[in-house]
């Protein structure tokens, strides 16, 4: 079911009355309806798929509650089969036919034509989410950071819970799985903030990454016939469909929690606005880049040891991110070059300037300049996150080296452009807020201007919104 | 709770009350569009249909004859475009209908009242009513922001400048390409059978307003000839029996008058990829062939 669907608008507000019917009193009604809810919305896609989740999640409770009571040396192999278990998983599903495909050619550069058999499988939507959510809650419980879950219900909930199912946030246990446990009185406040939040995905999700897409899937796969100012341009608005696309599905996800009284974590926190590529990573998918610090860079030995074993772990943690994304040489290169823009950072002590938020109405000229470079290397990574096979990328790239840069692409969206430019402001001004429609709500205007904030931005949905696709991050 | 209950009530009773009267305003602006929807004063023949005769005849080099076909129109609104022409331009005397093996397909029924209709929608905007419209959502309620996009935006716009666009024209850009089989035996499979391979069924829409329209040409002693564009050999050779059936039984239980472009021989080089339809080469020959046919009238043709 995607979030910028009817069925979509049908389910909410049923799911919506049935869990404010029930009385707090009675937490484990409230969380059945929210699992069996959250099984309804994965269903949608493929029922015969929801064992797998179920099962995951079982597994992991017990995994958890097996690590509390096993002595010392068990502990440890218990967190391995248990980890080992959940990416298996992912490495089945995901991964195994692109190994095998890799391993056919490798043999048959080495001339030997051995063709090991791929998988016929179908991705599961979301799974890297829920698997990564399910091994970060193992860690922490090994950790001793997190108590193990008492009760199965609970914690089936927390592994699937609707709003963030499919594409995240990548929550913490320390954050959600409390959640489960609370009598939750309905707030307001909350709620309407939650609305808000999900007007302003929409908006971002179906008036910026749909039209987008419409301009932007032309030019991908055709991009030899094109000038180098539409590929210029082709590449620019890939970075505002996919901007506008997971950001967009965050903020609705986020929304639809505070409709039920949850807090899920920030995803997003205007990346565009980054003035160096360390400062993007802080701002852009933060649940996955907190998870990768968490679990992966600091167990590594993060920036401890030596100055070449910080980059040496750095560079891991952009490679295995970028695997993280797809199956594909393409996104491992996406990593690697976000690992070439940030390495330099680290390596000259700057990747931790830029914490503060700009302050001003405008940003002075030196920082606009930083943010358009930064934009510009993240826009370069994107055209290898986006093209189909490295071959691709780099024609495309060398495509942009062209004396045709200079003339006006074709098409030129001026429409989209300045929806853009929009989108850009009302982000701005709201660039110390949670989500870009906030000062709405804390700086109240009168209510007829408010809603007809709102109604100018429902209005522009289907006015100036693209044909309805899916979210792209649903893939990972 | 109460409190928010109310409020989002409110919002959204206000903005269903607001979209309504937005969707009503567009619809009562192209009702009344529609009276910019004329053929010239000598004009005595009319071509109705989908994108068959819209890019096979080009009207332009005979005189009296305007073209109206619009592409994917089902005869759901070729009805009410013939009984807004009839009313209007009283002096129009033959009707020439698109008329092919595969508007009989219940494939084009998506193209009447389907999900696919969402992409047309918008130009029928001044014979369709607002229960029509609700009709429409209701069928296909996952289209229903595609439709509502398409109809606010462009409706919009041709509403506000009075623009009719129920009636269509030859092709202005000119269609090229050549017949290819692989294309060709995609078109077959979409056209006449379903996703799992069976036989698709018969458009009951189509046949429905098919008669209609029949009747509704004796009603107003207006001369109905069916036209059925040229098809590629290989093509008509694959469509199945029980459309070319029906095809045939139709036109003999109606006694109809019916052009079918014998004698005329096209090449691959006239037909597009889909060898359901004639490129601008082929239209071109065919545009000659018809004007000779439509010159001599019906008696003196080779009218079956």
């Amino acid at each position: 079911m995607l979030f910028n669907s009817i069925e979509f608008a049908i389910f909410l507000p049923i799911v919506f009355g049935l869990y404010w019917l029930v009385p707090s009193s009675l937490l484990t009604v409230r969380n059945v309806v929210l699992l069996i809810s959250s099984y309804v919305f994965y269903a949608w896609w493929s029922w015969k798929l929801l064992p797998l989740i179920i099962g995951l999640s079982i597994f992991n409770f017990f995994v958890a509650t097996g690590l509390t009571r096993a002595t010392a040396p068990y502990r440890k192999l218990l967190l391995t089969v248990g980890i080992a278990a959940d990416i298996g998983l992912l490495g089945v599903f995901k991964y195994y036919n692109f190994f095998i495909d890799n391993l056919n050619g490798a043999f048959s550069l080495l001339g030997m034509e051995l063709r090991f058999r791929g998988l016929d499988l179908i991705l599961p939507v979301g799974i890297s989410f829920h698997t990564f959510q399910c091994i970060g809650y193992t860690i922490d419980v090994y950790r001793g950071r997190q108590e193990p879950g008492r009760n199965l219900l609970q914690f089936m909930t927390f592994v699937t819970f609707f709003p963030q199912l499919v594409a995240g946030p990548i929550e913490r246990a320390g954050n959600l799985l409390p959640q489960f446990a609370e009598r939750k009185v309905f707030d307001y406040d909350q709620a309407v903030d939650g609305l808000r939040q999900m007007l302003w995905g929409l908006f971002k999700k179906v008036v910026i990454a749909d039209s987008c897409a419409t301009i932007v899937d032309p030019i991908f796969d055709d991009p030899g016939s094109r000038s180098a100012s539409t590929l210029a341009l082709g590449a620019v608005l890939f970075a505002f469909q996919i901007y506008g696309d997971f950001s967009g599905y965050s903020d609705i996800a986020l929304g639809t929690a505070k409709l039920f009284g949850f807090t899920l974590m920030r995803n997003f926190a205007y990346p565009y606005f980054a003035r160096d590529i360390a400062e993007f990573w802080r701002r852009w998918h933060i649940s996955l880049t907190t998870w990768f610090r968490d679990y992966l860079y600091i167990p590594l030995g993060g920036s401890r040891g030596t100055r070449w074993q910080t980059v040496r772990n750095t560079a891991i943690v952009f490679l295995v991110s970028g695997l993280w994304h797809g199956a594909n040489w393409t996104f491992i290169f996406w990593g690697a070059l976000h690992a070439a823009f940030f390495i330099p950072l680290l390596l000259t002590g700057s990747n931790r300037r830029h914490l503060d938020h700009i302050e001003g109405w405008l940003p002075r000229p030196a920082d606009l300049l930083r943010m358009i470079w930064t934009f510009v290397l993240v826009d370069v990574a994107w055209i290898f996150f986006r093209a189909d096979d490295l071959g691709l990328a780099f024609d495309y790239v060398r495509g942009l080296a062209d004396a045709s840069l200079l003339t006006l692409p074709d098409p030129l969206p001026s429409k989209l452009l300045l929806l853009i430019g929009f989108t850009l402001v009302v982000e701005w001004v709201n660039r110390r807020e949670a989500h870009g429609l906030a000062l709405l709500g804390k700086r109240p205007l009168p209510m007829p201007l408010r809603w007809a904030a709102y109604f100018a931005l429902a209005v522009m949905l289907p006015l100036f919104g693209g044909t309805s696709d899916a979210f792209i991050y649903f893939q990972f | 709770m109460r409190k928010f209950l109310l409020r989002t009530g409110a919002f959204l009773g206000f903005g269903m009350c607001g979209f309504l009267a937005l969707l009503a305003g567009v619809v009562f602006l192209n009702h009344r569009a529609i009276a910019g929807c004329v053929v010239a004063s000598d004009v005595r023949a009319v071509i109705l249909g989908d994108s068959h005769p819209a890019w096979s005849i080009d009207d332009s080099s005979i005189p009296g004859l305007r073209n109206i076909s619009l592409n994917a129109e089902g005869y759901k609104y070729t009805y009410a475009k013939l009984r807004h022409l009839l009313d209007t331009s009283p002096d129009v005397e033959r009707i020439y209908l698109g008329f092919s093996y595969h508007n009989l397909s219940s494939y084009f029924d998506e193209y009447v009242n389907g999900p696919t209709f969402r992409f047309f929608a918008a130009r029928y905007l001044s014979v369709l009513g607002l229960r029509d419209i609700l009709e429409l959502l209701a069928n296909s309620p996952e289209t229903a922001p595609d439709l509502l996009r398409g109809l606010l935006t462009e409706g919009l716009s041709s509403g506000i400048r009075g623009e009719c666009r129920l009636y269509g024209r030859f092709s202005e850009e000119p269609m090229h390409g050549r017949f290819d089989r692989t294309t060709m035996e995609r078109r077959i499979a979409e056209q006449y059978f379903d996703a799992q391979g069976n036989l698709r069924g018969i458009s009951q829409h189509n046949l429905h307003y098919l008669t209609k329209i029949v009747e509704l040409a004796r009603e107003r002693g207006v001369e109905l000839v069916l036209v059925s564009t040229p098809l590629h050999p290989e093509y008509e050779r694959r469509v199945p029996r029980r459309f070319r059936d029906l095809y045939e039984e139709f036109i003999g239980a109606y006694q109809l008058e019916h052009f079918e472009f014998r004698g005329l021989a096209l090449a691959d080089e006239d037909f597009l990829p889909d060898g359901d339809h004639t490129n601008y080469r082929g239209a071109m020959r065919a545009t000659i062939h018809f004007a000779a046919y439509h010159r001599a009238g019906i008696h003196g043709g080779e009218g079956s």
